[in-house]
């Protein structure tokens, strides 16, 4: 979905109150009656108005009140993250054009009015996105162009960004000289000619003098058949330029290596391959992270994704 | 999304002017020394800021990417091309500036050392705004609804055209949905200027018949997999005696074969009878094109097989 346009929202913007039965939204005739399954909302699109005196927010025409305590999610998680008030902090960017995804109850009230309440609320705010390759890198001015479009990490404390490398660790922007030409993705908002990226995913790989590097790209529990995917990569070692042919792999990171992953050498991307994917029934909970080390030096671990 | 109410007349200030003889309307962008296997891959999705039918471009989120001349512009979600770039842009309709494209393409860099971006895919969102909740009222002379405190009408840009459909997928009118207030409805579209305007509407309207009674069948499907159907639906009670059909026939194929007799159950809440088959496992070869159910009360409904 869609465009997020942030104006910036004036107090004169905000719905006033305006009815006792639902304070902040216009009164709305009902129906008579609600049948059976009617009694459901889902409201996706722009909001026009977040009044915080009365929690009510207005998506594509619908009001809907949001009760004291309920969280605005950010990330997708179906967990809220943010406050209401957070949402609209007026020294940042105002949410106002941005997307919400609502979903709530109608009920009619005593008066006849038809009335909706939130039972959660997403805020999106990474509903952009850009994969393409990284062209220019500017270690300095802190952004980079992917595709045809400058990014910048974003620093709004309601979705900050992160930039990660291909093992999925946290790097700079600087760390990414001299990755020109290989391939990045950055979902955030675009605004003012400059895509905010919340999550930047790249091909880094960061070096250290004298060992080789491990990365893990993708650590996969899956929960039907508990069993574990794990797959990286490894450079040559600094200096010696020799890949190592095989990595330890060790789930939980609790000292016992459960397998010895064989690398491939990829000529073209010079980096060695390595894949396990446990027979079913290896791991009978989560195992929580895995810790790939190898002979050369080398090791990282990474947080299980649960599939 | 926020759909740009930015006119066509807008675009000359707003397209890019020649920059080059490669990447001919959009602007010259000096590219890495080379591409690395697997990174001429693009893919952009966000507002559309300029389109330039003239040399086929599209700016998305800062990315000016060439659309190949003949490249249709998906708008149902189908990846297959529906409307040109030049119907996308028709000045006689809103403008698209400010809607959401998603775009892949690929990346090249030219002799000069520049690089350049070529669409190979692109899809227009004309009904990302979503709305579902209680149908509040009807105003059929104006040809509105309200869905939860939002007023909608049914879109009639052809880019986009709206359908309203009963329970059983049949086109409906506005008409039609009087006397459903209170029943649940959802409609996918844009909202712009106060109206949402759909593209889709699905309601729980149940058009009666004349003198018979009326069947719905609200999901028809093939599964590939296990080559069997799944047949779901409502019958109304009879207009003539108020009595529900104790069964239906279902002819899967619509071939005058009955396949199975299905029994029904009454649902006092709805005021409906219910129906359901489920076929066994590799009972249908191949995908049959669609089901035909009837009601010795006279009723009959006909519904296309959604293959999955």
């Amino acid at each position: 979905m869609t465009s997020k346009i942030f104006t910036i929202l004036s107090a004169a913007a905000l719905l006033a109150a305006s009815g006792a039965a639902q304070a902040a939204c216009p009164a709305v005739a009902g129906p008579a009656t609600l049948a059976a399954g009617a009694d459901v909302l889902e409201v996706e699109g722009p909001v026009s108005a977040i009044e915080l005196t009365d929690r009510t927010v207005t998506v594509i025409g619908t009001c809907v009140r949001l009760p004291a305590g309920l969280l605005i999610d950010t990330d997708a998680d179906d967990i809220g993250d943010i406050t209401l008030d957070q949402l609209v902090d007026p020294t940042l960017y105002s949410p106002i054009g941005g997307t919400i995804i609502l979903t709530g109850t109608a009920a009619l009230d005593a008066t006849g009015n038809i009335a909706y309440t939130a039972d959660s609320v997403f805020f999106e705010f990474g509903e952009h996105v850009l994969v393409g390759p990284l062209v220019s890198v500017d270690a300095t001015a802190e952004t980079f162009v992917v595709a045809g479009t400058t990014v910048q990490m974003n620093t709004d404390p309601r979705m900050p960004g992160e930039l990660w490398d291909l093992g999925g660790n946290t790097i700079d922007v600087a760390d990414m000289v001299g990755y020109e030409g290989t391939l990045a993705a950055a979902e955030g908002y675009f605004r003012s000619g400059v895509h905010n990226a919340r999550l930047v995913e790249t091909e880094v790989i960061v070096t250290t003098v004298g060992v080789d590097t491990v990365a893990i790209s993708r650590a996969d529990y899956r929960t039907s058949k508990r069993s574990v995917d794990v797959r990286g990569q490894v450079t040559a070692q600094t200096g010696s330029g020799a890949f190592t042919g095989t990595v330890n792999i060790d789930l939980s990171c609790n000292g016992t290596i459960d397998n010895v992953a064989t690398v491939i050498v990829d000529p073209v991307l010079n980096l060695g391959d390595f894949r396990w994917t446990s027979a079913n029934n290896v791991a009978a909970t989560n195992p929580g992270s895995v810790c790939v080390t190898s002979p050369l030096g080398g090791s990282s671990s990474r947080t299980f994704f649960i599939r | 999304m926020n759909r740009s109410l930015l006119r066509a007349g807008a675009l000359g200030a707003l397209s890019f002017a020649f920059a080059g003889p490669a990447f001919a309307a959009c602007p010259t962008l000096a590219g890495p020394a080379t591409l690395a296997a697997g990174a001429e891959f693009l893919e952009v999705e966000g507002p559309v800021s300029a389109i330039d039918t003239v040399d086929r471009t599209v700016t998305v989120i800062g990315t000016c990417v060439t659309i190949p001349a003949g490249l249709l512009i998906d708008t149902d979600a189908d990846a297959v091309g529906d409307i040109t770039l030049d119907e996308l842009m028709d000045p006689s309709l809103y403008s698209p500036l400010g809607g959401t494209i998603i775009l892949t393409g690929v990346a090249a860099i030219d002799g000069l050392g520049n690089i350049g971006y070529t669409a190979d895919s692109v899809f227009f969102e004309f009904g990302e705004h979503v709305l579902a909740g209680p149908l509040v009222s009807v105003d059929s002379v104006a040809g509105t609804f309200v869905v939860g405190t939002s007023t909608v009408t049914i879109n009639t840009d052809p880019r986009m055209p709206g359908d309203i459909l009963d329970l059983g997928g049949n086109l409906i009118s506005i008409n039609d949905m009087l006397g459903y207030e209170g029943t649940l409805v959802a409609g996918e579209g844009y909202f712009r200027g106060g109206i949402h305007y759909a593209r889709l509407v699905e309601t729980e309207v149940v058009v009666p018949g004349v003198g018979t009674d009326t069947v719905v069948i609200e999901r028809a499907q093939y599964r590939s997999s296990k080559r069997s159907v799944q047949v779901r639906g409502q019958v109304t009670a009879s207009p003539v005696d108020g009595s529900f059909a104790s069964t239906v026939s279902i002819d899967v194929g619509c071939n005058g074969t009955v396949d199975n007799v299905a029994s029904t159950i009454i649902d006092p809440v709805l005021g409906l009878a219910e129906f359901r088959y489920q076929s066994g496992n590799n009972a249908f070869a191949t995908a049959p094109a669609n089901v035909c159910v009837t009601s010795p009360n006279g009723g009959t409904a006909t519904r296309v097989m959604d293959v999955i």
